[in-house]
């Protein structure tokens, strides 16, 4: 029976389906999870309750019913838009953020798609995101919307440089740039028992920053800026803006687990529980954060991105240089 | 600043952390209900049968949001008396829509008809039906928590302690009288003679000589009270004339012509008593039975029917029995006037009756007696028996069937 599973699985036209299949589900449930959590959690560090009604049990169901909301609104285009490029924004966002849960080795053998290059594909994948914002920012004809626009592509640039440099320093210690065989160098404890713990500092922060959370949400700062470029979007294109920044956590706390922190490897049995477990632990991390920081300054954001983080991590990428040449704890 | 940069930003996470591990400041209400103070300022309940129309509150009230309406009723004469005038309440009304809760009529109600109520969930989606008439008054005023017991120590207050005198006086009396009915012997119907002995001018009220309780020894009922003499109220002419004529005031003359007309009926009540008391006649000036003007009277009467059942043969039985019987021989035809709405009775109606309907259909007649016993004043133990029979009419309702509702006049509420 399982020979025959395996078979049939091992038949290109029925593989494929099943992996896109299983992919869309990893990337429906977890950004919902995370934001359902951060709901929770968000709430109970200000001493609140957050969401209890949705689903019976203390608001499970709230996105679903958020979900339900917005598919129900009126989807406005600005008389001033860019008709097309304003209604192609939300899919440029989203689709990337899709591909980059196909990159991910959920398990020994368990990469959807399998690539010696992984590690670049998804960073990469995760920066075309910024493109999607930066349309969206242009094609709605108002000025918050272009401000957020240009601060977020502004942050990208700023912050791309420290994560890439930081993910750099990994692939240099593990000597591959393939997300699968990164992990499998790795202890279950990861490459943060190391010097690659500052890596992992650099590489949190630089992908807070990309994904526009807070503390570094400047493009879509609410005093200053409406909601930058969400500012004209309704209903289910607004809905899919927030989807892609759910699913941006999830993924990037992936890749950050990946790379750091041992992948789908754990104490006891190594599996895909492993990464989810870490997934979330780490997507957490971004909660707190948020509810605990205020908002950067401009000009605070980008300085401590240039004058901190990008020498920080070519200081970093330096001593892997030199520990890896002298074989040095390796 | 601190010793080492960035340990602030450390300290924040350990503080949201630690929120997060603590019990939120939610209350989860409507699932929830709030743990309020007993005597929370939530609305402002009426206590309907305290209120004399004295419109005091509708004219401090600084939003004027209180509305009452009202008739003048001629009261029957006395005898002898004049007609008088009294205030019944038709309508009364706060719109909680302009009442900004400040009390004030609450302060200022000289008989204690306004109070504050605990309940506060009157939310309503049209502006118009915030205004609150008399009935949702009155339901919220069965809210209102009892007063606090006063300290140890203070002044008793005058009702309370004008009620437990009448009460210590009345088992005096009857002990003196179970004392005399012991040592006289048995077939002397002339025994109670001796005990007009206790002054006519300290006779109970009459609301109170009812309360006496049972006389311990039961073979001799009708012996134990004699001085319990029982007179219908009236006024002496003569006296009222002569005290007028002498310039007193009016109050004051009809007040003492009553006092002196009560002195001789109760003397000419014993005398005849003592005349041998055949108790045929109800001798001492037998008025219309209509005419009782305190309902104490009325109330107090039924208590003593069961005290002797073989009443015919004192007068103070013949003459209390067509009292009591009068209410409820009048109320199958006074109840279906006055059930939607007491206060519309037909104005030209005697008020002796309203009061005998108001008393038939609204008042739980156990709990009056039983209070009035237990030296309650008068309006207290109305108020209480007025609550008690709301209360057991919402449970029958609730319950689905009339039992235990002893006036039953759901019948008349229903029409």
């Amino acid at each position: 029976m399982i020979e025959t599973v395996r078979d049939l699985l091992d038949n290109y036209w029925v593989l494929t389906p099943v992996k896109v299949l299983a992919v869309l589900a990893i990337f429906l449930t977890f950004p919902l999870v995370v934001g359902y959590m951060e709901h929770k959690v968000m709430a109970h560090m200000q001493a609140r309750l957050g969401p209890m009604e949705a689903g019976r049990f203390h608001g499970v169901l709230q996105l679903v019913a958020d979900g339900i909301k917005f598919v129900q609104k009126e989807s406005i285009i600005p008389r001033a838009a860019d008709k097309w490029v304003f209604a192609l924004a939300p899919a440029v966002a989203l689709i990337p953020a899709i591909l980059v849960f196909g990159f991910i080795p959920y398990g020994p053998n368990l990469v959807p798609i399998p690539s010696d290059v992984g590690l670049f594909v998804t960073l990469a994948l995760s920066s075309v995101s910024v493109i999607g914002v930066l349309m969206a920012a242009w094609s709605s004809a108002n000025k918050y919307s272009l401000m957020g626009g240009i601060r977020a592509a502004a942050q990208l640039i700023a912050y791309e440089l420290p994560l890439v440099l930081a993910a750099a320093a990994v692939a240099m210690q593990a000597g591959s740039a393939d997300l699968a065989v990164i992990v499998e160098r790795q202890g279950w404890w990861g490459y943060i028992v190391g010097p690659l713990v500052v890596g992992f500092f650099v590489y949190g922060t630089a992908a807070l920053a990309e994904l526009t959370r807070p503390p570094f949400d400047m493009p879509v700062a609410d005093s200053e800026l409406v909601f930058g470029h969400l500012t004209e979007y309704t209903g289910l294109r607004f809905a899919f803006f927030l989807l892609t920044e759910y699913a941006g956590i999830v993924s990037q706390s992936a890749i950050a687990a990946t790379l750091f922190l041992g992948g789908w490897k754990g104490p006891f049995l190594d599996g895909p529980w492993w990464l989810a477990a870490k997934v979330l632990l780490l997507s957490f991390g971004v909660i707190w954060a948020r509810s605990t920081y205020p908002r950067l300054r401009e000009d605070q954001l980008q300085s401590f991105a240039w004058i901190r983080l990008v020498p920080l991590s070519l200081a970093l990428l330096l001593v892997v240089g030199f520990l890896k040449v002298y074989e040095v704890g390796v | 600043m601190p010793a080492l940069k960035g340990v602030g930003l450390i300290k924040g996470l350990g503080v949201t952390l630690k929120t997060m591990t603590r019990p939120a400041a939610t209350r989860q209400y409507p699932h929830v209900r709030p743990n309020l103070p007993a005597r929370t300022r939530g609305v402002i309940a009426l206590i309907e049968e305290n209120c004399t129309v004295c419109m005091l509150c509708s004219r401090e009230c600084p939003d004027w949001c209180i509305y009452i309406d009202s008739h003048k009723e001629q009261v029957a004469p006395k005898e002898g008396g004049r007609a008088r005038t009294r205030n019944l309440l038709d309508r009364f009304a706060i719109d909680f829509a302009l009442c900004m809760y400040c009390g004030i009529c609450v302060e200022v109600c000289p008989f204690d008809a306004l109070h504050w109520s605990p309940e506060f969930e009157y939310a309503e989606h049209q502006v118009e039906r915030l205004t609150h008439e008399m009935d949702t008054l009155r339901k919220w005023a069965y809210t209102v928590p009892a007063p606090d017991p006063l300290e140890v120590g203070a002044v008793e207050p005058k009702e309370l302690e004008s009620a437990r005198k009448a009460r210590e006086a009345a088992a005096a009396k009857a002990a003196a009288a179970a004392e005399q009915a012991r040592t006289a012997a048995a077939p002397a119907p002339a025994a109670p003679a001796p005990a007009a002995s206790p002054a006519v001018g300290t006779a109970p009220v009459p609301g109170a000589g009812g309360a006496a309780p049972a006389p311990p020894v039961a073979a001799a009922p009708a012996a134990a009270r004699p001085a319990d003499v029982e007179v219908e109220p009236g006024i002496d002419q003569a006296t009222y004339d002569r005290l007028l004529a002498a310039g007193e005031p009016d109050r004051t003359a009809r007040a003492k012509a009553k006092a002196a007309y009560m002195r001789r009926a109760k003397a000419e009540a014993r005398a005849a008593q003592a005349a041998g008391g055949a108790g045929a006649a109800p001798a001492p000036a037998p008025p219309a039975p209509g005419s009782v003007e305190t309902p104490a009277a009325a109330v107090a009467a039924p208590e003593t029917t069961p005290a002797a059942p073989s009443a015919a043969g004192t007068p103070e039985a013949a003459e209390a029995a067509p009292d009591a019987r009068e209410p409820e021989a009048r109320s199958p035809e006074g109840e279906p006037t006055a059930a939607g709405t007491a206060v519309d009775v037909a104005p030209g109606a005697a008020v002796a009756q309203a009061d005998a309907e108001h008393l038939e259909i609204e008042v739980d007649q156990e709990t009056y007696d039983r209070l009035i016993a237990a030296g309650e004043p008068e309006r207290t133990a109305r108020a209480k028996a007025k609550a008690a029979y709301a209360r057991k009419l919402r449970a029958a309702q609730r319950g689905g069937g009339s039992g235990g509702l002893k006036p039953s006049p759901p019948e008349g509420e229903a029409s």
